[in-house]
């Protein structure tokens, strides 16, 4: 966070004499001879800071949608912005004619967004915004979009997707959809469930299944965001299966006819398999179905319980949660099978562990023991360190965003389930506006 | 009070991502208040997000913790920063 401190006060004239000769001994190329050189190694974590002015409203009556709003809680969420306060603008302007680049270096903007919708006719709107870089007076980024008035969120997020990769070298994921679902109990007792989708920050939520009394569970999006995988019944009496569904069309099927049941569906990564959890006679395996062929493969051979399977990104191994030493801890298996490699043993239990989109991290459940409860945390597979980046005591189901940048998961407030997004270094955390009763069980999806 | 400097420069450098492994430098020049003059990048990193993000920081930084001491400022008018990142 902070650099390292010196605590020696006297000792201050003579670091200084020693840093210049240092310098001087050893003169790093690329630098003026002679002269002093600081080294700087560590900056500040708290995001790059960015002003982003109201965008200026050509039409009449009121704008359609608050875009910079919608653009400033984006970076923000992301945890890699800091948006300074608008009260401190000197200044609102809405395109870069009108900018002076002093007023915002006042403030310390490293970065400057400016904008305007414009009413073209009915229920037509054009957006244009620049990205402006304050300290060398430059046009980053200038885009215009033409939008009806239900596509202006999403060009907002694709506003700060843009801002986003320019300013990080990272692709934004914003303009992404996730799934989850909702329960609510009717008066007449019955639980009903909905099986829901919405842009990546919870807005534009839309129903795409509804059950009474059947839950569904565990939505998986394919790698090409056209279909969910998910959990459900289709009665009282036979077990649980696992569902495919449409999501343009919304016709569904199930994926094969098990004697047991079938859990925790995952993709793999080139869409043509899906790794499930069957339970059978008694046993609960890791298997992986072919999607059109309906050929199935056993992974798993334990007596324990062994679920929750998520495929690495090349697609080579699977990372499941199994409790063969006693308590749950994430292994990790070739996709031909064999014998699976213990990965976690930090903390009493981990669970529901999947991977970043590079593979280089794991994101999963932990619980710490000494009745610590369940966070989420980032678990590193190479030094075999966990790092716990939220401090509920029921979170679950995490799931990476995309890029990789950011986790949502599921948290509790009150009595009710709502959803919430981390940055993936745990710096920021926000619980998304979703508002369809208990909320649960989300998953990110790769594209829109 | 190359520490002050280090520290204030550290302050307001946001580091646009992880670029451990990678290093920029400068040569800057600077008045008798601390004032930055100028930049001038004497080594780049290769990343231009990287160079940006620590030049930012030093234009941010100004003016820098100065000694009044007029003794210092032949050591102080011009220096290099160099920005390397550890994770």
């Amino acid at each position: 966070m902070t650099s390292k401190k010196v605590t020696s006060i006297k000792g201050v004239q003579y670091a200084f004499m020693l840093i210049v000769v240092v310098a001087m001994a050893t003169i790093p190329p690329g630098t003026a001879a002679g002269a002093l050189t600081i080294e700087i190694t560590q900056g500040e974590k708290s995001g790059i800071p960015i002003a982003a002015v109201p965008f200026r409203w050509h039409g009449t009556g009121n704008p359609p949608e608050n875009l910079r709003g919608i653009v400033a809680a984006d970076l923000h969420r992301s945890g890699r912005f800091e948006l300074l306060p608008p009260a401190d603008f000197l200044s609102r302007p809405s395109e870069v004619s009108e900018v002076r680049y002093k007023d915002w270096r006042l403030i310390k903007a490293e970065a400057l967004v400016v904008g305007r919708i414009t009413e073209k006719g009915p229920d037509r709107f054009e957006v244009s915004f620049q990205l402006l870089d304050v300290y060398r007076e430059r046009v980053k980024v200038a885009l215009r979009y033409t939008a009806s008035a239900d596509q202006l969120r999403q060009v907002a997020h694709q506003i700060s997707d843009r801002i986003f990769y320019e300013m990080t070298g990272i692709k934004g994921a914003f303009d992404t959809r996730i799934a989850y679902v909702a329960m609510n109990i009717t008066e007449e007792n019955d639980r009903v469930y909905q099986l829901m989708i919405a842009d990546s920050d919870g807005h534009n939520a839309q129903q795409i299944l509804k059950t009474t009394n059947l839950p569904v569970l565990s939505p998986a999006w394919s790698p090409n965001g056209q279909w969910l995988a998910y959990v459900s019944f289709s009665d009282n009496r036979s077990g649980a299966n696992v569902w495919l569904q449409d999501i343009s069309t919304g016709s569904r099927r199930p994926v094969a006819r098990f004697d047991g049941s079938a859990s925790a569906p995952a993709w793999s990564p080139d869409g043509k398999s899906l790794a499930l959890t069957v339970s059978a006679k008694g046993n609960t395996d890791i298997y992986v179905l072919g999607v059109s062929s309906g050929e199935m493969r056993r992974l798993t051979k334990h007596p324990a319980i062994d679920t929750e399977p998520a495929w690495s990104p090349d697609g080579r191994y699977l990372v499941f949660t199994s409790d063969r030493n006693g308590r749950p801890h994430i292994y990790r298996v070739s996709r031909n099978g064999g014998k699976a490699e213990r990965l976690t043993r930090e903390g009493k239990e981990n669970a529901g562990a999947s991977y970043d989109p590079i593979g280089n991290r794991i994101v999963l459940v932990t619980n710490r023991g000494q009745g610590a409860g369940y966070q989420i945390g980032v678990f590193y597979p190479e030094s075999g360190r966990t790092d716990v980046l939220t401090d509920g005591t029921l979170d679950e189901s995490p799931t990476f965003s995309p890029n990789g940048a950011m986790i949502l998961y599921a948290t509790r407030m009150g009595s009710e389930g709502v959803l919430a997004a981390v940055s993936a270094d745990g710096r920021v955390r926000q619980v998304l506006k979703v508002t369809d009763g208990d909320v649960r069980e989300p998953a990110w999806a790769a594209s829109r | 009070m190359a520490w002050a400097i280090k520290e204030q420069v550290e302050k307001n450098w946001s580091e646009p991502g992880d670029f451990s492994g990678l290093s920029v430098a400068f040569l800057v020049k600077v008045d008798r208040q601390g004032n930055v003059l100028s930049v001038k990048m004497t080594r780049s990193s290769g990343n231009a997000r990287l160079d940006e993000s620590a030049e930012n920081a030093i234009f941010k930084a100004s003016p820098l913790p100065f000694p009044g001491e007029a003794r210092f400022y032949e050591y102080l008018k011009e220096f290099n920063f160099v920005f390397k990142p550890e994770s």
